[in-house]
């Protein structure tokens, strides 16, 4: 068998696909007219953050320190042939999974938030703060300020709390304060504790609740998804499948993914889409949380507040109440800009599975492969699934990335 | 010298510029501009007219005159190329058919190809954003962005602008190969702060500086 777990599969720099879109990505617009919330990022985000938010540059060299740490937390990650599950489907092509889920903190979470975490630190911030949902960006952030030197809030939202008490507890064990939001120790959220004691907070209140946090006390917030940034981070995914697959002698023929905010599936796809080569693209969506079918194109807030900038996104309205699904990570209103755009010109299509359908896949992907994957990765793997069954004689090589594990969310299999 | 074409949508203007817009839309009339334009002839070799998508195509026959009376060498819309590019093809056409100029504004954003594939289609100078947005200040490194757009586009002159605040940072341009550089903010604080010898201070040292 061919290692490809080997340290040498870990690029030297990081892709941005700005430069290499088909059309001109729309940038962020400010909300209000007499303030620039563009200018505003300056006091949120890292500097380098920013450099690489708005940069031209089609590669970034990953820092030795941001390397180092990457090798601590199970970089490179591996891809692995499906057998079994091409057994269990017969299918008579190839399936391939890449496994994100094994990071130390069980997701691609954690890729983005060690470089904005060492950019902070090494700016002299002694603080980062964050929101989370499903509660795996929060650890990523968690692990990567302690390896860092730095202490960590996370606005965790409220609902989540109180269901994923073992969340709550990884983070703090990482070194992270968890406060549920809406709390009171910002503007936002005594805002929404008022109209109800008991309010179970959403996406869009506990990022707003961060980044005024970050102001007011002049540390930085870090970014989950959604944005140009996190994006470049997480192609460190797709570009060392590429290397794995070239080991393989492989060629995918078709890409499948997840999409919350779309930062796993756009790193694992853009890299894999330099060389032009025509593939299948399918990128799974929450049946709950139809931003691609019912969603706008257009410009919106990316927080409930809307203290950060309005980025162009497929969205359902940033006021939008998802069902309480368990794939948290997927219950966000938008879809990353560039992302959007491939999606908008039918080059990236975009499929919706409902929970049931995941709950059997996830099953499915356990009983044959070993690996309880996030509820949120079960959206891919339920996608591989059905494609399969529709091109059953088709003979392509199918190249499934599965952004988490799904340890932690085993409370999905409570009611069978 | 470029004119702006007062509107509601100066999205890719920062807040000060936006809120000249903001007067201007109260304040404009065709009188004014055609004034204004007039003593700017005698001061510039060409005038250009910024305006944005929406108001160009809801005033198509009112700017097209505009351009013609008061004399304007082109047209510069800003978001053409990010909110509008689907249509980008036929309005240059129809533009340059017109007998103007028509001057792309790209950014760091810009994709590689769409700065190749626009300026194949157009025939004039090229106006390159350094950042997102007027007026405001986000950092980047000037030296890089130059060398990026001239390496794409050879023997092309292009202009710059978008967060350019001294002489200083209009000579490091320069020597970085720029052509030109567009100042608005600047202006913008000075002319609220009545800040006439500050203005011409700034005139004399650009004019120092491009002789020097
Ligand atoms: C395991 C996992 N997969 C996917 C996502 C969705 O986020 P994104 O689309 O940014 O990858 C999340 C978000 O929390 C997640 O935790």
């Amino acid at each position: 068998m061919i290692s490809t777990q080997n340290t040498d599969i870990i690029p030297e720099n990081w892709y941005n696909v700005v430069p290499d879109l088909p059309e001109p990505l729309p940038p962020p617009r400010d909300n209000d007219l007499h303030k620039s919330s563009i200018e505003l990022l300056n006091r949120i985000l890292p500097k380098k953050v920013i450099e690489q938010e708005f940069t031209f540059r089609k590669y970034e060299k990953i820092p030795d320190e941001v390397m180092e740490l990457y090798e601590q937390i199970g970089r490179p990650t591996p891809l692995v042939r499906a057998r079994n599950l091409e057994k269990y489907l017969d299918y008579k092509g190839k399936i391939f999974y890449k496994f994100e889920g094994a990071t130390v903190t069980g997701s691609h979470k954690i890729n983005t938030a060690i470089p904005q975490a060492y950019y902070a630190a090494s700016e002299g911030i002694q603080e980062v703060t964050t929101e989370t949902g499903a509660g795996q960006w929060g650890t990523a952030t968690a692990l990567a300020s302690s390896m860092n030197g730095m202490k960590s809030k996370v606005f965790m939202v409220n609902v989540s709390y109180r269901q994923k008490p073992l969340r709550k507890t990884v983070m703090n064990l990482y070194g992270a304060e968890v406060i549920p939001s809406p709390s009171t120790i910002t503007e936002t959220g005594r805002k929404f504790l008022s109209q109800s004691p008991d309010h179970p907070g959403s996406l869009g209140i506990a990022i707003s609740e961060a980044v005024e946090y970050a102001l007011d006390n002049d540390i930085r917030y870090l970014l989950g998804s959604v944005m140009n940034s996190v994006i470049t981070h997480q192609s460190i995914i797709g570009l060392e499948t590429q290397k794995q697959l070239e080991i393989m002698g492989e060629e995918a023929d078709v890409l499948i993914g997840c999409v919350g905010g779309g930062s796993n599936f756009g790193g694992f796809i853009f890299p894999l889409m330099r060389d032009g080569r025509k593939r299948t693209i399918i990128s799974s969506t929450a049946r709950e949380v139809p931003k691609f079918s019912k969603g706008k194109y257009r410009y919106d807030y990316v927080d409930n507040a809307g203290i950060l900038p309005s980025i162009k996104m497929y969205s359902l309205g940033s006021d939008f109440v998802p069902e309480s699904i368990y794939a948290g990570g997927l219950r966000y209103h938008g879809a990353s800009p560039s992302l959007s755009l491939l999606v908008k010109n039918g080059i990236v299509k975009s499929e919706e599975v409902g929970e049931k359908q995941v709950i059997d896949a996830l099953r499915i992907f356990a009983n044959t492969q070993g690996i309880v994957a996030a509820p949120e990765s079960g959206h891919a793997i339920a996608s591989t699934i059905e494609y399969v069954k529709s091109n059953h004689d088709e003979k392509k090589t199918i190249v499934v990335n599965v952004s988490g594990h799904g340890l932690l969310d085993m409370s999905i299999f409570a009611g069978e | 010298m470029e004119l702006g074409y007062p509107s509601r949508r100066a999205y890719y203007d920062g807040p000060r510029i936006r809120e000249t817009h903001e007067a201007g839309v109260v304040n404009f009339n065709e009188t004014s501009i055609e004034k204004l334009s007039a003593s700017l002839k005698r001061k510039a070799e060409k005038i250009y007219l910024l305006a944005y998508h929406d108001d160009f195509l809801e005033n198509r026959e009112k700017i097209y005159g505009i351009l013609k009376r008061c004399g304007f060498s082109g047209l510069i819309i800003p978001d053409l190329l990010t909110d509008f590019y689907d249509e980008n093809e036929d309005i240059i056409r129809e533009i340059q058919g017109s007998g103007y100029e028509y001057i792309p504004f790209f950014n760091p954003s810009s994709p590689d190809r769409v700065i190749r594939n626009v300026s194949k289609i157009s025939n004039s100078w090229v106006y390159y954003g350094l950042m997102p947005s007027t007026g405001i200040n986000v950092p980047y490194s000037q030296d890089a962005v130059v060398s990026r757009i001239n390496s794409i586009l050879v023997d092309r002159e292009i202009n710059f602008g978008f967060g350019i605040r001294s002489v200083d940072d209009v000579r490091k341009l320069v020597s970085y190969g720029a052509h030109g550089a567009a100042i608005g903010t600047l202006l913008i604080t000075m002319l609220e702060k009545h800040d006439i010898d500050g203005f011409r201070q700034f005139i004399n040292d650009l004019v120092v500086m491009r002789n020097a």
